[in-house]
C-alpha cells in the first residue's frame, strides 16, 4: 500500500468523504482515521456536506410494501440484531407479588394513557391543520411571495418560510428547527420598511421547532420593505428590536 | 435599534437557538443520529422512523443510478437490511447518519448497476435537475412539513452548488451522481489526476464553508 503523508491524507478528506478515493487511498484513510482524531474530524465535516447533497434532492417516496417487507424481514432475520435478540431474551418468570404490583401499576398507567390521547388527538389536529395549510401554500400562485429567513448555520439552524400573499393582504410564518423560546420570550418578526424595522408578529414554536402563524396582516406589496428580521423579545413583544437579530432575509428586487 | 448593517451581521448567529439547547432535538423530534443511537439497541420502531424521515432522498438517489424503480427499491430494501445489521459498526464521529446510508446504497446500486451490465441512464445529472418531479408523483404523497423543509434545504445546498466553477461542480456531480472515482472523472474529462483531485478539493472545501460557515477549519 502507498504511505501518504499526513498533508495529502487531509487533502484526500473531502474526496473520501464523497467516496471518491481509490480503494488503496480509501484504505489508507481508514488506517489514519483510526488514530488521527484531526483527520476523522475532517472527514465527519465533509461527509456532512455530503448528507446535505443527499437530503437537498427531492425524495421519491417508496412504495409502501417495501416499508412493510423490511418490518418482515427485520423481525425474520436469522440471528437478528445483536441487541434486539438480547432485547428478546426470555426472562426469569416474575414472582407472584410482582404480578400484583403490575396490575395496579397497570391501572395508574392506564389514567395516563388517557390523559395522552387527549393530547395526541390535540396535536394531530393540529398537525393536520398545519400540513393542510402548508399544502395549499405549496401550490399557491403567482400572487405569492416566499422570503426566506435564515441563521448562521443554513442547513441545520433554524428557518423561517414567510409567505406574503398579495392578493389577500395577508402572510403566513412557516418556522423550523426553531426551539421554542425561553421563558418570558417570544419571537417577535420584523419589517425593515424604509430602513426602520417595524412589527409584523410576535410568536413563538412548539415544542417539535415549528410554528405556523397564519392571517398576519399585510400591506399589498412588499414595496419599500427591503428584509425581515427575527429577534428574541420579552413575551410581549418590543416596541422596536432590543437584541440582535436571530434570524434574517432579504427581500431582492423591492 | 440595531443597524442594518448590524443586521446582516448578526443574523448569522447561531448559538441562541438549538445549538444552545442541549438535547432539545433529540427530546422533541429525534434526529437521524438519536434515532440511529436507539437502532444500536435493537429498537425497530426507530429504525422504521429513521427508514420514513431518509428513505425518499435514499430512494431518489438510488434511483439516479439504478433507473428502474423496482429494482432500485430492491435496493433500497438491501440498504436497510445492511444498515441494520451492521448498526453496531456505526460512529457518528466518523459520518452523519444519512451520509452512512447514502454510502451503502450508493456502493449497492453500483454493484448492481455494474454486476447486471445494464446501461446507466446517463440522464443529464445536476443537482438543479436531481428533483425528478415524474418519479416522485409515482409514489406517496410526503409529509408537507418535511416537503417545505426539503425545498428550503435544496434551494440553500443548490446555490452553494452554483458558487463552484463549471469544472468543480462537473467534477463533484460526476462523483455524488455517478459514483465515480477521481482517477475515473480523470479518464472522463480526459484531465490530469491531480487537477481532477486538486478541483474536488476545492470544491468540497468551498461547500463546506457555504454550507457549514461555522464548521472550524482544521489545521493540517
Amino acid at each position: 500500500m502507498t504511505s501518504y503523508t499526513q498533508h495529502e491524507l487531509f487533502d484526500l478528506a473531502g474526496a473520501f468523504a464523497l467516496g471518491a478515493t481509490s480503494p488503496d487511498e480509501t484504505r489508507a484513510m481508514e488506517e489514519a482515521m483510526a488514530s488521527s482524531p484531526a483527520l476523522a474530524a475532517e472527514v465527519l465535516a465533509h461527509a456532512q456536506v455530503v448528507a446535505d447533497m443527499v437530503a437537498s434532492g427531492q425524495g421519491v417516496p417508496p412504495s409502501a410494501d417495501v416499508r412493510d417487507r423490511l418490518i418482515e424481514r427485520v423481525r425474520e432475520e436469522p440471528g437478528g440484531h445483536a441487541a434486539a435478540q438480547a432485547a428478546r431474551k426470555p426472562r426469569r418468570s416474575v414472582v407472584p407479588f410482582a404480578a400484583a404490583a403490575s396490575v395496579l401499576i397497570a391501572a395508574a398507567l392506564g389514567l395516563q394513557v388517557a390523559r395522552m390521547q387527549v393530547e395526541i388527538g390535540s396535536v394531530s389536529k393540529k398537525l393536520e391543520h398545519r400540513e393542510a395549510t402548508l399544502n395549499s401554500l405549496l401550490h399557491a400562485e403567482n400572487h405569492l411571495r416566499v422570503i426566506h429567513l435564515k441563521a448562521a448555520d443554513t442547513v441545520v439552524g433554524p428557518g423561517i418560510q414567510f409567505f406574503w400573499d398579495s392578493r389577500q393582504r395577508t402572510g403566513v410564518i412557516h418556522a423550523f428547527r426553531l426551539p421554542p423560546a425561553s421563558s418570558g420570550q417570544a419571537y417577535q418578526l420584523w419589517a425593515v420598511i424604509n430602513d426602520e424595522p417595524v412589527s409584523v408578529r410576535v410568536f413563538d414554536s412548539d415544542p417539535d421547532g415549528h410554528a405556523l402563524v397564519e392571517h398576519i396582516p399585510l400591506p399589498p406589496s412588499t414595496r419599500g420593505v427591503s428584509k425581515l428580521l427575527v429577534t428574541v423579545e420579552p413575551r410581549g413583544g418590543s416596541r422596536a428590536p432590543t437584541s440582535v437579530p436571530l434570524l434574517g432575509g432579504g427581500l431582492s428586487g423591492e | 435599534m440595531i443597524s442594518l448593517d448590524d443586521a446582516d451581521r448578526h443574523h448569522r448567529l447561531p448559538d441562541s437557538t438549538s445549538a444552545a439547547r442541549p438535547g432539545y432535538t433529540a427530546e422533541a423530534a429525534p434526529d437521524d443520529a438519536a434515532l440511529m443511537r436507539l437502532v444500536q439497541q435493537g429498537d425497530e420502531r426507530a429504525f422504521t422512523a429513521l427508514y420514513d424521515r431518509v428513505a425518499p432522498v435514499l430512494l431518489a438517489a438510488i434511483l439516479r443510478i439504478v433507473p428502474e424503480r423496482r429494482d432500485a427499491e430492491s435496493i433500497l430494501l438491501e440498504t436497510f437490511m445492511q444498515a441494520w445489521r451492521s448498526a453496531a459498526r456505526y460512529s457518528e464521529e466518523r459520518s452523519p447518519v444519512l451520509a452512512w446510508l447514502h454510502m451503502i446504497a450508493r456502493s449497492r446500486a453500483l454493484d448492481f448497476s455494474r454486476s447486471s451490465a445494464r446501461t446507466l441512464r446517463l440522464m443529464p445529472m445536476s443537482i438543479d435537475h436531481a428533483p425528478n418531479a415524474a418519479l416522485a408523483a409515482e409514489g406517496q404523497s410526503y409529509n408537507p412539513s418535511r416537503r417545505a423543509e426539503d425545498e428550503e434545504r435544496g434551494r440553500i445546498v443548490a446555490s452553494a452548488m452554483s458558487s463552484l466553477t463549471v469544472p468543480q461542480r462537473t467534477a463533484i456531480e460526476l462523483a455524488f451522481f455517478e459514483g465515480l472515482s477521481h482517477s475515473e472523472i480523470a479518464e472522463r474529462l480526459h484531465e490530469p489526476l491531480g487537477t481532477i483531485k486538486s478541483r474536488i478539493r476545492l470544491a468540497m472545501a468551498r461547500l463546506r464553508s457555504v454550507l457549514h460557515p461555522s464548521s472550524r477549519e482544521l489545521a493540517t
